[in-house]
Order: structure tokens, then sequence, then C-alpha cells
């Protein structure tokens, strides 16, 4: 049902992104804009936090997860700031699984529709991303030969790092709000922390056995604009 | 189709990136021994009356010729010794190991796997050590001579 809704969602923007105006040419004769140097001088901040995880931790019971996510333009490049905190509590027959932790994850994202009037961005972009976490597991390995077995393990002050190829969109749907979604491609995980010790699940990255790991988020930003700049005409070609 | 379509095909492309468990973790644990004829270096299958784990009165095995045993480690403890009984002899071989539990996933639950395994006494004419983890994919822990 949940992904249903999540596909619903990510049609809003998608389809207002599909109902903007396509600009018709005013007259035949086109005429010649003047090269406009591009303004490098920020303009805006925008913050938003990820809806996607907050749906998740309404719907499983055993995960919760918060995430904020700020950003800042340079031109047609966003500074990117995300923030968040996860727990992870598991329960089964013979085992429970407690996960704490929280990460950030700096980065920069490149606008690829700078021209956009409203202001709509497709965007490519990298992070680089950082976790601390600390995790216990208890397992009942009690059976016919070894009777009453009671095992547990935890480790504290555990971290990991990892590079993530993001990808993604965001939307105006009503004034200076917007939303949009993120796609994650998570790679060069390491953790550090017990050498041999086995983690389950990285808050931020995912499951920690994982090399590589998707992600995804749908979020809702508000802009706040501090100085006015004009979106910059399309160069001619 | 248009933008809409794409982004459509897209998104349900994304979503069947979801999480499948997968419990097909080879660790396990039980260690692999192989016996061999001293003499000649080949495998020989032996007539144990009965192999025992100290501490436990379950034989791991009875009344039977096998040439390849599989061993259970004391989960709580960081070695185990084995009693081989047969030909009206009783031999010992201790293993020593580090342990460690780890969830394989929410699905499958836990497992507890074996490491850094040693031979650290043995009654036997010679054996060795072919591989330190205790894994389905490993033929072989130890090799016993005898």
């Amino acid at each position: 049902m949940w992904k249903y809704i999540v596909s619903c969602l990510l049609l809003v923007p998608a389809v207002a992104w599909a109902q903007q105006p396509v600009p018709r040419p005013d007259s035949v004769t086109s005429v010649k804009r003047p090269k406009v140097k591009p303004d490098f001088r920020p303009s805006t901040v925008r913050f938003g936090t990820d809806f996607y995880s907050i749906g998740n931790t309404i719907i499983n019971n055993g995960e919760r997860t918060f995430e904020v996510q700020g950003d800042i333009d340079f031109h047609r490049y966003f500074a990117t700031l995300e923030l968040g905190v996860q727990d992870t509590d598991l329960t089964g027959a013979n085992f429970e699984y407690s996960g704490t932790g929280s990460y950030y994850r700096v980065g920069i994202d490149m606008n690829l529709t700078p021209y956009n009037q409203d202001r709509n961005t497709i965007y490519l972009g990298a992070r680089y991303a950082r976790s601390r976490f600390q995790e216990t597991l208890r397992y009942d390995a009690s059976d016919t030969l070894w009777q009453e077995v009671q095992l547990e393990e935890s480790h504290d002050g555990m971290s990991s790092r990892w590079i993530e190829i993001t990808g993604g969109m965001k939307v105006r749907v009503w004034q200076n709000l917007s939303m949009g979604y993120i796609v994650r491609y998570k790679i060069f995980r390491k953790i550090n922390g017990v050498p041999e010790m086995d983690n389950y699940i990285v808050p931020g990255y995912g499951f920690a056995r994982k090399n590589t790991n998707l992600g995804f988020g749908f979020y809702v930003f508000y802009r706040l604009p501090f100085r006015y700049k004009a979106v910059p005409p399309k160069p001619e070609r | 189709m248009g933008r809409t379509g794409v982004f459509m095909m897209v998104v349900l492309l994304l979503l069947g990136c979801t999480e499948f468990p997968d419990c097909q973790d080879t660790r396990y644990p039980l260690a692999k021994v192989r016996f061999h004829a001293y003499e000649t270096r080949n495998v020989s299958a032996v007539d144990f009356d009965s192999v025992i784990v100290l501490g436990n009165d379950t034989p791991l095995y009875q009344d039977t010729v096998l040439s390849a045993l599989r061993l259970r480690f004391d989960p709580l403890a960081d070695q185990s010794t084995y009693l081989f009984y047969a030909d009206s002899t009783v031999d010992t071989l201790v293993l020593g190991y580090r342990s460690a539990i780890a969830m394989s996933n929410t699905d499958c639950g836990p497992i507890q796997y074996f490491i850094d395994l040693a031979p650290l006494h043995s009654s036997f004419d010679s054996v060795a050590l072919i591989s330190t983890i205790a894994d389905l994919r490993v033929n072989t822990n130890v090799e016993i001579y005898r």
C-alpha cells in the first residue's frame, strides 16, 4: 500500500512540471540576447525534510528515521547539507536487535535546468556522507545439542563513511513551497570500529553488508530568498 | 508519451529495487575435519564408536564409518575438545576459535559464526590446519592424520 501512496506523491511534481506552459516565440524575427555573466552570489536557501522517511517511520514500527536537508545556490550549483537520525528496533522469535545513530551528508548538486522560470530543477550531484552509530544484538541460540545459550554483542562508537551519486528533481507546487524526489546510489562504504564486527544497519546508508546501496527520498522544501536574482535567460543556439 | 510517462516509468523501475530478504549466509557453526592415513596421506575412513564434544553428553556421531566429520562448536566457549572413540582407543582434538553473532536479516534472524580456527592440542599423529573459518564454501578446516 505504501508503494502506491509514494507513487501518487511522486506524480505530483511530475504533473506540475508537465503542466508548465511551453514558451512560444513572440514574433517571427528572433532578437539576439546579450550574453549574461554567471552570478555565483547566493540568493536563496531552501530547507526541507524527507517525508519518505517519516512515512516509513509511521508504517514500519521497527525503524525511526528523521532527516532534514538544506541547500544554497551558487549560479547553477547548490551546496547541500543533510542531517539525519535513525533508530532501528527489530524483534524476532529468538532475537532482539537495536541500533541507533546519526549521519550527515555534504555535497553539491548541479542544476540541469537553470533557465526554468519557476526555478524547477532536475539535478545531478554527489555527496560525502558520515555516520556514527551503535548496535546491540541479543540472540537465543539454544538448540537440541546446546541448551540455554544466550548470546549478546554490543558495539559502541562505530563509524562509517561513503560516497553518493545523486539525481532527482524539485518542483515548485505553491508559492515558496516545492517538493521533489532524490535517488541515491551509495558506493565506497567503509566501516570503522570493531574490525571483525558484522554490522547490520548503518544509519543513512542501509544494510551494512552491501557494498553498494540504493536510497530514495521524497522531500518537501520551503524556499527562503534573501536577495533578488533573476532567472538567467536561455542563451540562443 | 511525454515527460510524465517517462517519469512514471523511472519511478516504477526504482520501486523494483526494493530490498528482499537474503538468507544465503554461508557461515555456519561446524568445523569440517577430514581423516587421512598417516603413512599414505590418502583420505581414510574410520570406524567410530562415537564422537563427543566435551561438556555435552549427546554424541555428535555414533557407530559410523566416515572419513569426514562435521564438529559442532561449544557456542559459549573459545575452544572445544572433541573425543574420538575408535578401535578401542580414544583420541582428542582441541580446537580454538573466536565467535561472534550477526544479523543475517530480519526474516532470517541472527547467526553465530566462528573464525580464527586453530588446533590447540591433538593426540593424533599429526593435524594440519587448512581453513580458519567455518563456512559452507570451505571443504576442510582440519586434516587429521592417524
